[in-house]
């Protein structure tokens, strides 16, 4: 019984691949399946080739799978590049626009003339409309819940734009009845879930705003924007400021400026935004001023692959800027901890009164994934050693930058009756007034190098997930956790069906690093120790950055390594691969 | 008269704090330094409620020689700390007080964006024409014929000016001091605070050592105060362009653009002070993506 089932839809830019995909993934998600959508797109407005990936289950899933069950062309070079992914048994449903004659008995083809349909319905943009219909009734779904969902999508639009649609829909998905194919999903009862589908940017606005965030600052840039445009259509509403800056040190420098008046306050970026913020984290380091920026990583040097997926700036993240201070490294691996890595960035920054980065990666911020219903009741909001204005207000010698044991100190507000102080880029005493004095430089570095033992003791180690005994253990973080998990499910899954003997025998479990830097080196050497007699530790990067900050901190190397840095995410059949290697 | 007020502005010791300032004997900054502190004073403005963002050079210095919630940013960027920070409670005044080469040099952008948007904030640009803090170098003000350390010959580029620049992108409040005029500066800086909107005050500032030939008496030679600001950005971008023998001073133009952060409806009587570091509900949110 097929269970799962994996839609490629390929097209230019301009074509509505994009819509195709995110109508698709809505109505599955609706209907109660768990839905992973990861699109692919090169940087340009027209032309070039998009694709969307939609891969649905009635069990939850992690990530990505190779294979492709159905694949719909809206254009000739989708049917060249795309073609070898569709599995024997698969289907092709293209326009018939495109010359295209099929040679592959094991695949069936179906052509439709999607954009006469549409250009005879009034509007050729509608193609797009008229394939998903075609998909629905591929896959054995009916077209009323999509109808529901065009029909809120379009209402802003007018009556006649959604009867338009609905039409195309239908049209489409009776061109596919008429040919009599046997639906690819296996019709089975889905029961509704209450699952959200959502991206990794839609997982971090939501974090931001339920933390109690104030003021949201950003440059546009390629895989970061889009938390620009969705902060930004609910500010009013929820009451803060999301507005674009004039440039990424604008945007990192307001920040800083917010958070000094005792505004939460964030940036994002990707990672040659974040190089124009390194000398601000300099300045939040010094001045001792909160400060979160979330970088969203993609394929550098430069504008490298702008669209694409990587994880190449971890090293970059723990020692960006001159100088030495604490800063902390978050990479959370999905949704539900992107959420709460905010509120923890925020507490972290605020506590320790330095920055704190949180790391994302296009995969990850860009692909819509089905997770648990987001809640913060289990989070708390920790705003650190901000002063309380009546104490204050009685005190006779308020000092900002009092040296203290755990290398933190009261911090006053603007606007606090005698708390007065100087954040001083400058070196300073007290009060913050500049000091160049061999004895005051030595004091202040001790104290702020204190908050990172502080730091390193409290701060969580990685987490084992799965089965205790595994013999493999695959090693991740950040995105790499969703890759892993769906390997580790789909090898275990299959020593289930096996007999007993061998069903403890090859078992994988993951250890899932979020928490980065800095390091809690007890809690990491035990949490290696715990792994299973050989290790896969997988990155998206092809220096292994993760794998040397492990040698570097705690000498500790794993049994193999998997490195992807093509711009493409990690399939799961990739890494069990190289688990069988061992 | 003139004496009485220097001899208070050095006094004002409600903003005065333990460090006695580190410019040379002679240097505008001292004039500019008085002014302002008069201006706080007069405007009877607590140490505590205002925010005051500093650049980095011999300007930026004066951190340390002003009792008030300040901010010593790095070189060039205290504008965008401090446009940031009037979002964050813009119930209080935010001034900025740097010098020509962290303004128009490394911070040139910032200037011409939070002008154009209008940011409610006001900048104090001391404007010597040098870099006096690495020791003389020319800066974006300098004019031709100054003779530059790291070059052959003298400059032969033309100077920015910073007032033409900030009436070309319709700041609210664009005017020019002289630090050798403690009475009328402090006067401007206490209307560029008051304004609502981007306030410029260009404070013609003698750098004694490094740019000696702008001396106090040649700039006195030279300053002409205009009678009344204009609300024409032709007018006033051409009042405000120095000749061989004029450099008008007072308020140059004004306009009456709304500032920046009266965009947005959510910030009303309450700054976002009083909703930020508290849990939002976002259940309804939350809802849409089911």
């Amino acid at each position: 019984m097929k269970s799962r089932i994996s839609i490629k839809i390929g097209g230019p830019a301009g074509a509505g691949v994009k819509s195709v995909g995110q109508i698709l993934a809505k109505t599955l998600q609706k209907l109660g399946y768990h839905v992973f959508e990861y699109p692919e797109y090169p940087s340009l407005i027209r032309g070039g080739h998009n694709t969307e990936l939609i891969q649905a289950s009635v069990e939850k899933k992690y990530s990505l799978i190779k294979p492709v069950d159905l694949l719909i062309a809206l254009d000739d070079k989708t049917l060249s590049l795309d073609l070898p992914e569709v599995i024997p048994g698969g289907m092709v449903i293209f326009d018939s626009k495109i010359d295209f004659k099929s040679n592959s008995p094991k695949i069936e083809f179906l052509s439709i003339p999607m954009s006469d349909i549409a250009l005879k319905l009034g509007n050729p943009l509608m193609a797009n409309i008229v394939a998903v219909g075609a998909i629905l009734k591929a896959i054995g779904l009916t077209t009323k819940m999509t109808t529901k969902l065009l029909a809120y999508q379009f209402s802003k639009k007018g009556p006649d734009v959604v009867v338009a649609n609905i039409k195309a829909l239908e049209t489409g998905w009776n061109f596919v009845k008429e040919k009599s194919v046997k639906p690819i999903l296996d019709s089975v009862t889905v029961r509704t879930s209450n699952y959200l589908l959502m991206n990794g940017n839609e997982a971090l606005s939501l974090g931001a705003i339920s933390a109690g965030m104030g003021l949201y600052t950003a440059y546009p840039m390629t895989p970061s924007t889009p938390i620009l445009h969705f902060l930004a259509a609910h500010q009013t509403e929820l009451g803060f400021i999301a507005t674009q800056a004039a440039d990424e040190i604008t945007a990192v420098n307001m920040v800083i400026g917010a958070m000094h008046m005792g505004v939460r306050a964030m940036c994002a970026t990707s990672g040659g935004g974040f190089a124009l913020m390194n000398e601000s984290l300099a300045l939040s380091g010094i001045t001792e001023t909160p400060l979160v920026v979330v970088l969203v990583q993609r394929p550098g040097p430069a504008t490298g692959l702008p669209t694409w997926t990587e994880q190449g700036e971890l090293q970059y993240a723990i020692h960006a800027a001159h100088g030495e201070f604490l800063r902390f490294v978050l990479a959370p691996g999905d949704n539900e901890e992107i959420f709460q890595m905010v509120f923890e960035a925020f507490n972290l920054a605020e506590r320790y009164q330095t920055p704190a980065i949180i790391m994302l990666d296009k995969f990850l911020s860009e692909s819509s994934m089905s997770c648990e219903n987001l809640s913060a009741d289990k989070f708390t909001i920790d705003r650190g050693k901000i002063s309380d204005p009546s104490k204050l207000k009685k005190s006779k010698n308020y000092q900002r930058y009092l040296l203290t044991d755990d290398g933190i100190s009261e911090r006053s507000l603007p606007g606090m009756e005698n708390g007065v102080f100087c954040a001083n880029s400058d070196e300073h005493e007290y009060h913050g007034l500049v000091d160049e004095s061999s004895s005051m430089r030595v004091w202040q570095v001790d104290k702020r190098l204190r908050k990172m033992e502080t730091a390193s003791k409290m701060i969580p180690g990685p987490q084992l997930i799965g089965p205790k005994d595994a013999k493999t253990t695959i090693v991740t973080w950040g995105s790499g956790k969703l890759a892993g998990m769906e390997a580790m499910e789909i090898v275990n899954n299959e020593q289930k069906t096996k007999n007993n003997k061998q069903r403890t025998k090859n078992r994988v479990n993951v250890l899932h690093f979020s928490y980065i830097w800095p390091m809690n080196l007890k809690a990491v050497k035990q949490a290696l120790k715990d792994c299973g007699e050989s290790t896969l530790l997988i990155e998206q990067n092809a220096t292994g950055q993760f794998q040397s900050l492990l040698k570097e901190q705690i000498g500790w190397e794993p049994t193999v390594y998997l490195r992807k840095y093509d711009g493409r995410p990690f399939f799961a059949e990739e890494i069990i691969e190289k688990i069988n290697e061992i | 008269m003139r004496k009485k007020l220097l001899k208070r502005s050095m006094k004002s010791e409600g903003f005065n704090t333990s460090i006695f300032p580190t410019w040379c004997p002679g240097c505008g900054d001292f004039g500019i330094w008085g002014a302002f502190k008069l201006a706080l004073e007069s405007l009877k403005i607590n140490p505590a409620q205002v925010g005051i963002f500093f650049g980095v050079g011999c300007a930026g210095n004066i951190s340390s020689f002003i009792k008030a919630y300040g901010f010593h940013s790095l070189h060039g960027r205290a504008i965008a700390n401090a446009i940031g920070a009037k979002l964050a409670n813009h119930k209080m005044p935010i001034i900025v007080i740097a010098g020509d080469g962290d303004l128009l040099g490394e911070g040139i952008s910032h200037f011409i964006h939070s002008a154009r948007a209008n940011h409610d904030i006001t900048v104090l640009l001391h404007n010597n024409g040098v870099f006096g803090l690495t020791t003389g170098q020319a800066s974006p003000t300098a004019v031709p014929g100054f003779k530059s350390k790291p070059l052959p010959a003298e400059i032969t580029d033309e100077p920015v000016n910073p007032c033409a620049l900030a009436i070309m992108h319709q700041a609210g409040f664009v005017s020019r001091g002289f630090a050798g005029d403690q009475e009328v500066l402090c006067n401007l800086i206490k209307q560029a605070i008051v304004h609502p909107g981007f306030s410029l005050v260009d404070v013609l500032q003698p750098c004694v050592t490094f740019n000696p030939d702008k001396s106090y008496i040649w700039y006195r030679q030279r300053i002409k105060p205009v009678k009344v600001p204009v609300h024409d950005i032709l007018s006033g971008i051409k009042s405000s362009i120095w000749t061989k023998n004029k450099i008008a001073t007072g308020v140059i133009y004004k306009n009456s653009r709304i500032p920046f952060h009266s965009n947005y409806p959510q910030l009303t009587e309450d700054s976002l002070l009083t909703t930020s570091g508290k849990k939002r509900e976002i259940k309804k949110l939350l809802s849409t993506f089911s």
